[in-house]
């Protein structure tokens, strides 16, 4: 029998009806009945969204942390490719898959929340508008989706045995991983920079003139926390599909633990740094700076010294605990800033708070993103080496 | 006499403080980091005998 024929999506067929595709498949019906209600009945029947509130969890969930979370695709490509760190090389298919699905369902997400799905190209040809935060992200979104495509493309080229275009492909792997980091240091940025036009509705102690750096750096440390969670659970539910050994994996998490504490410890520097330029400490003795203390520390310095104890101990256990602190102190960032500290002057009865419907989509885009991660790697060589092409990389 | 400190705001000398109390805190935190019983370097070893198709 040949390697290819014991491809373990033929050895074992998966049972259909197992408590995971139950759930799944009731989240996406429901779903796509909320999806079609939106499109069909408008925002204001599916959404709490108002003229005070326009940005909702769509923009905070989907695309604020969402892009947020999927960058663990060019940290570990620019890491393997740009830095010559070749010992993370198992780990940069799924981070990039992981980044192409992020983006993809940023998109889609996108979608529901703008309307109009095929107006999504007029930013680039109907507008005159090159100079606004927006259109960059715009801009930067659309082309590294096509970078990330293109770079997730080597695995479905050896699936479908399409051996020249493979090799034209692998052969700008470097380019392409280049032309990443530069697409992604601009809009992880400017995502943060959508925010400096609203310094009288974002509380000060998270508006902030260097915001764009605060994105940035904390971008960086939820990809590296994302690639460690990501690929815990692969490393797991995927155990049969994964080629790296135990032991090497648990290396490649201690080595991210390591780069993960430094980041984040940057990252509670500039944040800190931001309040001594802006002046902002009185606020700190406030409610809001209670939940602002909350965020800093309980969720940037206490995973950054517990990403340093794994490290220093080889602790994969904490690693991984630090990795979850940390993606639920990016999500809760991101949410701070665009929905619980935004309009925080306002009466409580004019904030926002989701619909379920809103909640009920996001969910749906999530399940989505795992599904289709579940069916590339039980397919294609993602989480392994493909036979063929074992050291060609 | 002026001296540098007659062109130094509050805030700008507060920023300064912080930058050195914040440049001061990371030396320990990085020889914490690094000087423990030896974290293994990343490494990628592939197993060929564990599970692969």
């Amino acid at each position: 029998m040949s390697s290819a024929e014991k491809k373990p999506a033929e050895k074992k067929p998966d049972r259909l009806l197992t408590p995971f595709n139950i759930v799944a498949a009731i989240i996406m019906g429901v779903g796509a009945v909320v999806v079609f209600m939106r499109f069909y009945y408008g925002l204001g029947k599916t959404t709490n969204l108002t003229h005070d509130n326009p940005w909702g969890l769509w923009i905070g969930f989907d695309v604020m942390t969402g892009v947020a979370l999927a960058a663990g695709g060019f940290v570990t490509s620019t890491a393997v490719y740009v830095f010559g760190m070749k010992e993370y090389k198992p780990i940069v298919r799924p981070a990039i898959l992981t980044g192409f699905l992020g983006y993809f369902l940023v998109v889609v997400g996108l979608m529901a929340d703008l309307g109009r799905p095929w107006r999504l190209p007029y930013p680039f040809i109907m507008q005159a508008g090159p100079t606004s935060a927006m259109f960059e992200v715009s801009l930067c979104v659309a082309l590294y989706l096509t970078v990330l495509f293109i770079e997730t493309s080597p695995a479905a080229l050896e699936w479908l045995g399409l051996k020249k275009a493979r090799k034209v492909v692998m052969a700008l792997t470097v380019v392409l991983t280049i032309f990443g980091l530069m697409l992604s240091t601009l809009h992880q940025s400017t995502l943060g920079a959508m925010f400096m036009i609203t310094p009288t509705k974002l509380h000060p102690l998270w508006y902030s003139p260097h915001i764009p750096i605060h994105f940035f750096t904390s971008a960086v440390a939820a990809g590296l926390s994302m690639v460690i969670v990501e690929g815990s659970l692969s490393h797991k539910v995927f155990h049969d599909y994964v080629e790296l050994s135990t032991e090497g994996f648990h290396k490649i998490l201690i080595g991210l633990s390591k780069a993960s504490a430094v980041v984040l410890f940057t990252y509670f520097g500039i944040k800190v740094l931001s309040l001594a330029v802006e002046d902002k400490w009185a606020y700190l003795g406030t409610g809001w700076g209670a939940w602002f203390l909350v965020e800093l520390l309980g969720f940037v310095l206490l995973p950054a010294f517990l990403f340093a104890i794994a490290h220093r101990e080889g602790r994969v256990g904490l690693a991984r605990i630090s990795g979850i602190i940390t993606v639920v102190g990016i999500i809760l960032n991101r949410f701070n800033v665009s929905m619980i500290a935004f309009n925080w002057q306002l009466p409580s009865e004019q904030r926002y708070f989701p619909h379920w419907m809103e909640i009920w989509v996001s969910l749906m885009l999530v399940t989505a993103g795992v599904l289709m991660f579940r069916w590339i790697v039980k397919r294609m060589p993602v989480l392994y080496e493909h036979p063929e092409y074992r050291g060609m990389h | 006499m002026h001296t540098l400190f007659d062109h130094l705001t509050r805030t700008e000398g507060m920023s300064y403080v912080v930058v050195g109390i914040l440049i001061a805190l990371f030396i320990p935190f990085w020889r914490f980091l690094t000087s423990g019983k030896g974290a293994p370097a990343a490494s990628a070893d592939h197993d060929t005998s564990h599970h692969h198709p």
